[in-house]
């Protein structure tokens, strides 16, 4: 394709993708699990049926909050492999996660590397990750008798409630209802904790932003940033936009007046966090917005807020905390 | 090689250049066939994830025996059975195809920057699978979004050939400018679907990207047939014509007067081109250089444009060098993935460069002032 006009609508492609990938998603697949005998897995997933004699032992985690949730229920020693990292790995979780084999960190691993290590289940983050387009289409795997558990269903809206089902789908799978349990029961305990804090308070007006040089992209009201910033005691001021994140304009920003604005943060050198608010904070149409004014400005890790991980109740506490400091 | 030819090149070249001459006069293409074979055994049993060269041999024999695979090997009889071969078949089908096309419309427009993705092939391609990606993305399987690739390059090869007919003999300029400008149509309207549509997972957005850049990573058994029975059909058909080719090289008033029916025969080469070009893409997306940058490098090679030599060496090559590019390309950032079209386009770009510098003279593409004819 050299020299060939292909070169901006790529880049254009690329953003696109990059921002479906951080996290779309809605609740449709629950995690019915059927009768069973004693140790045999039964499982329905997103549509896709999981069928295995022994709990999942040999799995490969394909996203970061996939690999976190199952290292946050302790349960390491069953991954063969772990693909893909938004942000650093929580410092909790990094010793677990330096004994599991990092297959690739920046792309998902081939299907036939993947077929090769043999796992009986691999665990995919978003609705799309088993797709042609990703290389790794369902029908060839399945047919290598590997089981696919996808973690956010395409187009399901997701709640703290879905983290919930996640983790005790999860239990199932690996046979450790028990470490679900725990594992739920953590995470609820942070959440009514961070529930406690912002009861009674009035709202704060949040802007959560990707990113955008032209045009700002932001989170709007059926993802789970936006879930995660009314649990905080925030109102997301795009709650109307009707996507998970999406594209809006300068103008409107200025005009909704956010009195924060959270940043997402991810691995990509020329869009750090720091570069994001530099680029915020220097926008002379910005100049007049609450939140630049008083310079709030809110760092948060896409893993946590983007996607269900074990990080959620963290990143509600931590906009929580920014929100309403505690004297 | 002419005499004509022979008597063009300086004289210090013509004895320095005694068996190499030969070589390429005579050997070139049994060569380039073992060299296909050789390719075709390293894309098999090379990959990512390494396979015991006897376990290849066990699923091999199997499936040609007709037994079924058991025990241990039925992981490796899905690398090797169901993803690699029909990966390395569609790789040496989809290279020759290419290299075919691009011989031929370079022929027919007189013109080196011919191919099928200059002339729009690969846009009309991706509004065709963006189209079925987000309108039936319940269907959206190998075949719909093959299907839907492959319309839209007969659309979009259809549109540009309308519009060169529509004033005949105004030269080939009119056809590549048709080629650039249906490019960008198809280009905003990818766009816009991607950016108005509901991809919910970014699933329209990825298509697109793989449409662009190429890939053989899609092959199964059951998209090969159209691929393979297009290709199969399409030697023949190419080889019996490269004589008439050669006279439309010389000019269309030559080429009727020597019998032929100029404008009758160029239609039927145009319409092949676009359905071979179609069968392609559609399984293997815009995968770019090859069809373009193989022709040249072949007539650079070769140094003659003769059709009849030029199409298999450029076939045959173009199939080797699209074998070890996606080697590489499965290679490289193991166990991740490259496109192969970003693999075919930086490792052919400089050879070709420094070829056209060494051999950099009238006669370059052997096209332009019919110096090498």
């Amino acid at each position: 394709m050299a020299g060939f006009p292909g070169g901006r609508l790529l880049s254009v492609v690329v953003g696109i993708a990059a921002l479906a990938a951080c996290g779309s998603g809605t609740d449709t697949g629950g995690s019915a699990g059927e009768a069973a005998d004693s140790s045999a897995v039964r499982l329905e997933r997103c549509g896709e049926r999981i069928r295995l004699e022994q709990p999942a032992s040999r799995v490969v985690t394909l996203n970061q909050h996939v690999t976190e949730l199952v290292l946050a229920m302790g349960l390491g020693d069953r991954l063969i492999g772990s693909s893909l990292l938004d942000n650093e790995v929580h410092p909790d979780l990094k010793a677990a996660y330096d004994k599991v084999p990092v297959l690739s960190q920046k792309a998902y691993p081939s299907k036939e590397s993947l077929i090769g290590l043999g796992p009986d289940v691999l665990i995919g983050g978003f609705g799309p990750t088993f797709s042609e387009a990703n290389g790794l289409p369902p029908d060839q795997l399945r047919d290598a008798g590997i089981g696919l558990f996808t973690v956010q269903c395409k187009g399901q809206d997701l709640t703290l409630d879905s983290l919930t089902d996640t983790v005790t789908a999860l239990g199932e799978l690996f046979g450790k209802p028990k470490a679900a349990e725990q594992l739920n029961a953590r995470l609820d305990k942070q959440l009514e904790a961070v529930e406690r804090q912002v009861k009674g308070s009035k709202p704060v007006d949040v802007l959560i932003f990707d990113s955008g040089q032209t045009a700002p992209t932001v989170a709007g009201g059926q993802g789970l940033a936006d879930t995660l910033v009314t649990t905080g005691g925030g109102r997301n001021v795009f709650s109307d936009l009707k996507s998970d994140w999406g594209e809006t304009s300068w103008d409107e920003v200025v005009r909704r007046d956010p009195d924060v604005i959270l940043v997402v943060d991810y691995f990509t050198a020329q869009n750090s966090a720091k570069a994001k608010i530099k680029q915020l904070r220097s926008d002379p149409v910005l100049g007049d917005v609450t939140a630049v004014k008083e310079n709030r400005f809110l760092v948060v890790g896409l893993t946590g807020l983007g996607a269900l991980s074990p990080r959620n109740p963290e990143v509600a506490d931590q906009i929580a905390d920014e929100l309403h400091p505690q004297p | 090689m002419t005499r004509t030819e022979t008597a063009e090149r300086p004289a210090d070249q013509r004895d320095a250049a005694g068996p190499t001459e030969r070589l390429l006069a005579h050997g070139l293409v049994p060569l380039l066939v073992v060299l296909l074979m050789a390719s075709a055994a390293a894309g098999i049993g090379l990959g990512s994830f390494h396979v015991p060269l006897e376990a290849v041999g066990r699923v091999v024999a199997a499936h040609l025996g007709g037994d079924p695979v058991s025990g241990p090997d039925v992981r490796y009889d899905a690398i090797v059975w169901q993803i690699r071969l029909p990966r390395v078949l569609l790789g040496a089908l989809v290279g020759a195809g290419l290299g075919m096309v691009g011989t031929v419309l370079q022929t027919l427009l007189r013109n080196p920057l011919a191919d099928p993705f200059v002339l729009g092939t690969s846009y009309g391609a991706g509004v065709g699978a963006v189209s079925v990606t987000l309108g039936a993305s319940a269907l959206a399987g190998v075949y719909t979004l093959s299907a839907g690739a492959f319309v839209g390059a007969l659309a979009a090869t259809t549109v540009v050939f309308a519009v060169a007919q529509a004033h005949r003999g105004t030269g080939a300029a009119r056809l590549l400018l048709a080629g650039v400008a249906v490019s960008f149509v198809g280009q905003a309207i990818t766009n816009v679907l991607v950016l108005a549509g509901d991809d919910s997972g970014g699933q329209a957005a990825r298509a697109v990207l793989f449409w662009l850049l190429g890939g053989l990573g899609g092959a199964r058994w059951t998209s090969l047939t159209v691929v393979a029975v297009a290709t199969c059909l399409a030697v023949p058909f190419f080889l019996l014509r490269a004589r008439a080719l050669d006279a439309l090289l010389l000019g269309e008033q030559t080429a009727a007067s020597l019998g032929l029916r100029p404008s009758r025969l160029r239609t039927e080469l145009f319409v092949v081109t676009a359905l071979l070009t179609g069968a392609l893409v559609a399984v293997s997306g815009a995968i770019g250089f090859v069809g373009l940058m193989m022709p040249l490098f072949t007539r650079l090679l070769l140094r003659t444009s003769e059709n009849a030599r030029v199409l298999p060496v450029s076939a045959l090559l173009c199939a080797v060098f699209l074998l070890w590019a996606d080697l590489a390309a499965r290679m490289v950032i193991a166990p991740a993935e490259l496109p192969v079209g970003v693999v075919t386009a930086l490792c052919g770009g400089p050879v070709f460069l420094w070829l056209l510098v060494r051999r950099g003279n009238a006669a370059t593409t052997g096209l332009g002032g019919g110096g090498a004819l």
